[in-house]
């Protein structure tokens, strides 16, 4: 049986280990209750320096403390503040950070062997938005971490340099989703301007850039990517395809419905229900129809949103709907009396199983 | 000395026996204590990704995966109205929100009526998962174009919850339960593994925090505090213990076999391909869980089960005795029943690391751990009789048993400290400082009776939901909820 010393040995490490756990869960409250005050200390040490800036007497006093502020464990937030700055002083203060060394250090960093180490380093290079460290970012976005690679990308995103853009553009459909999905998201956020070199990768790009470029023209809606955006229709790839369908479905324009409308026949069924999306959002009249006929398409997908973009059209499918009420597809006539329901028909009398 | 003590047999069973719980008891801590470092390391991880984690980004990306958020309400007049208004208004780019009144039989669908302007509709819609209960309607919100309310015959949560995912539009879909609050960035949070990496994580869960004692506003929790009910307030150590300390640890290592039904984010195809939630099961959400596992792992796909401390809902809690004794039957039940329906993992191949930690962690310790608390306590006065109890012995393994307990209740309280903070008073931090010991003495032992009951139950072959009493939030009563 266990020894009676091993016991009491035992009972005494836990109620160590206990009282330690205690004490350490009190002093990270203590320690917490007073981050926010040192917080605002910092804030408003760093915020009296940049006042400071606008004189030469001024900026010998204050850039110091700005470099120093650069250095301690507020770094990202003085970053941020940094980045708050007119463009002249920013300038000031970015030289003033490079002479000291802590640009180096951040580049250093950012390649360094610890990931929130470099995480850190980029989040900060993002703030800073500095031309110099887009390659670093760049070469981030290949990083080993996923974690690492969302943070470059964030960066990358907040700098709104042309020289991120164009390299942002060129690495479409190259990475993982999370990190393809935000580089996306940061093109729609730059809007038109980036449309010229998505169109020319629509056009030439690989497979998952062309779809990627499609979904960002269609949410930045310019109309001068339709014609490059029909021609992907025809593309061999069904990504590509549905979006393409989709962005032209977003951006809206009438006279593309005609060239959509054929992809109701579509063999595959996510680019047949980006179709029956799509004309419902163009708001062409002229295929209804042709959306009724989808009603009673084989897959879920394509019939609902043949029923939506019927109810969508709103009084010019009515017609087209009343005839599928009559359809020998159950669905058909169930979404017919939804749709017109939802336009404000009331008495409609649908035909009935084996009539 | 006495006629017994002669009997060797006897001498060598009671040694035999404690013996057994010595190990097992050592077996447990041990494994508690590595769940506990694990939890650490990763809640580490998680706070740091937080920190870096641009969730503004994620709220107006265009990209940001859709979600349908469940609402299943049986009874529930009186809490369904706040749930509903805190879902609508989560910060989030899209969400449609569906509840379903499964039949109640007091004023739910009347409130949800009145409240969001419901309107009839005749909606079409893919029956993926059979239902059972009649749909009686389907309504649309003239206030709220995203809420959809399903009125149906009362056929259970499982047959609820079906019915929802019938008639939900999105790829994902949340489950939150009828007296639940979300966090105001729950979904975006919860969202995160998703869109990280899409094709491999097929269901998602976040932590349930005791609502009791807090103070709400429209919906949301503005003020957490610890509840003056001192039941709920030992639940609200026990929630942080079991979330924080324990299945942390289990997700770490893909191994967590239950996500709470209160606050669950689940990829719906997969759902639909596992035959979505099971009728007749008494914790339909915990069934789901290992369904989803046992079919990933027959099929060979890669996926993961992921649990993220820092998306959080707010739940009420039982109040009384009557209901805490009822909630826990009701789960130790459906551990049992959950367990045995997927006893196969236990020896099945392809289980993989579920047969060595995640399924014998639940049926040592979880399902096991009354039992063999209760044999403890039945030999400690058997051996007493004999003459063979040690009284220093005796008060020092209570002692142990305690302290061991304290600090994994202590340590939890300390990682939410460390992560969260969310109970900012010093009298609240004091207050769970001083449940995590008493609670050793007291709270730990009442639950063990309840499940020990919910043990004879099913040896009796009796059963039953039991019935949930709901107060409201902002008001005053008690509510069970699933943990």
């Amino acid at each position: 049986m266990i020894r009676f010393e091993t016991l009491i040995g035992t009972l005494a490490l836990l109620l160590c280990i206990v009282a330690v756990t205690t004490i350490a869960a009190i002093a990270n409250k203590v320690y917490t209750g007073r981050e926010a005050d040192s917080k605002r200390r910092f804030l408003d040490l760093l915020r009296r320096s940049f006042l400071k800036l606008r004189s030469p007497e001024g900026q010998r006093e204050a850039m110091p403390v700005i470099v120093r502020s650069m250095r301690g464990r507020w770094s990202e937030l003085a970053a941020q503040e940094i980045s708050q700055l007119e463009l002249p002083l920013r300038l000031d203060v970015l030289h003033a950070l490079e002479e000291a060394g802590i640009m180096a250090r951040l580049l250093r960093d950012a390649k360094g062997r610890l990931k929130w180490n470099r995480a850190h380093a980029l989040q900060i290079l993002g703030e800073l938005k500095l031309p110099m460290s887009i390659p670093t970012l760049l070469s981030a976005l290949e990083d080993k971490d996923a974690d690492v690679r969302n943070v470059a990308a964030r960066s990358l995103g907040r700098m709104k340099l042309q020289a991120a853009e164009e390299a942002l553009i060129a690495l479409l459909g190259k990475h993982d989703q999370a990190v393809s999905a935000r580089i996306a998201a940061i093109c729609i956020e730059m809007g038109p301007r980036t449309a010229p070199l998505l169109i020319k990768t629509l056009r030439d790009g690989g497979t998952k850039a062309r779809f990627w470029a499609a979904r960002i023209l269609g949410e930045i809606g310019d109309p001068r990517a339709i014609r490059s955006m029909s021609e992907s229709l025809t593309d061999p790839d069904a990504d590509a395809r549905s979006a393409a369908t989709w962005a032209i479905g977003n951006i809206g324009d009438r006279s593309s419905a005609s060239i959509v409308a054929p992809l109701l026949q579509d063999e595959v069924w996510y680019v047949r229900a980006h179709a029956a999306e799509a004309l419902g959002k163009i708001g062409d009249a002229s295929f209804t129809t042709a959306l009724a006929e989808a009603l009673r398409d084989q897959s879920w997908w394509v019939r609902r949103n043949a029923l939506e973009a019927l109810v969508r059209l709103g009084e010019a499918s009515k017609p087209a709907l009343m005839s599928a009420l009559e359809s020998e597809d159950r669905f058909a006539r169930d979404s017919a009396v939804e749709a017109l329901t939802s336009l404000g028909v009331t008495a409609i009398a649908p035909r009935r199983e084996g009539a | 000395m006495n006629a017994w003590t002669a009997s060797p047999w006897l001498m060598d069973a009671i040694n035999i026996t404690s013996f057994v719980i010595l190990i097992y008891f050592s077996a447990l801590q041990l494994v508690l204590f590595g769940l506990l470092i694990l939890s650490y390391f990763d809640m580490r991880r998680r706070l740091a990704q937080n920190f870096y984690a641009d969730y503004e980004a994620v709220a107006k990306s265009h990209f940001t995966f859709p979600i349908t958020v469940l609402v299943p309400a049986y009874n529930e007049s009186t809490g369904v109205v706040d749930s509903v208004r805190s879902v609508l208004s989560l910060d989030y780019p899209q969400h449609e929100v569906i509840a379903i009144n499964d039949g109640s039989t007091d004023d739910t669908m009347e409130r949800l009526r009145r409240e969001f302007r419901l309107e009839r509709r005749e909606v079409v819609y893919r029956k993926s998962l059979g239902v059972t209960g009649a749909i009686r309607g389907i309504y649309r919100s003239a206030t709220n174009p995203n809420l959809t309310v399903i009125d149906k015959e009362h056929a259970g949560k499982s047959d609820a919850l079906n019915a929802g995912i019938n008639l939900s539009r999105y790829p994902l879909f949340c489950t939150i339960d009828a007296d639940s609050l979300f966090q105001e960035n729950a979904l975006l949070r919860v969202v995160r593994p998703f869109l990280e990496d899409p094709d491999r994580v097929i269901a998602v869960g976040g932590q349930v925090r005791v609502a009791n004692g807090c103070r709400v506003e429209r919906g949301r929790v503005v003020e957490p505090k610890l509840p003056t009910n001192i039941l709920a307030a030992f639940q609200v150590v026990e929630y942080l213990r079991a979330f924080v300390a324990s299945r942390l640890g289990l997700s770490a290592m893909n191994n967590l076999l239950i996500l709470s039904g209160v606050f669950s984010l689940f990829r719906k195809d997969v759902v639909i391909e596992a035959g979505g939630y099971r009728a007749g099961v008494v914790t339909e959400d915990m069934e789901l869980v290992l369904r989803l596992h046992r079919v990933m792992r027959e099929l060979k796909r890669p996926y993961a089960v992921v649990f993220l401390p820092d998306p959080i809902c707010w739940t009420e809690v039982p109040e009384t005795l009557g209901a805490l004794a009822r909630q826990r039957s009701r789960w130790y039940r459906g551990l049992i029943q959950t367990l045995w329906l997927h006893k196969s993992l236990l020896w099945a191949k392809r289980s993989g690391s579920l047969r060595w930690i995640g399924f014998p962690y639940y049926f040592f310790f979880e399902f096991m751990g009354p039992i063999v608390e209760l044999v403890g306590y039945i030999l400690i006065p058997i051996a007493y009789f004999l003459g063979i109890l040690s009284p220093v012995f005796f008060w020092a393994f209570l002692f142990l048993s305690v302290v061991s307990g304290a600090f994994l209740s202590i340590s939890s309280v300390f990682l939410e400290e460390l992560s969260f903070g969310l109970y900012r008073s010093w009298g609240d931090f004091a207050q769970m400082i001083g449940i995590a010991v008493l609670e050793n003495f007291s709270y730990r032992i009442l639950t063990l009776f309840f499940r020990l009951g919910a043990l004879v139950d099913i040896i009796l072959g009796r059963g039953g939901w039991g019935k949930q009493e709901r107060a409201g939030f902002g008001r005053a009563k008690p509510a069970p909820a699933q943990l």
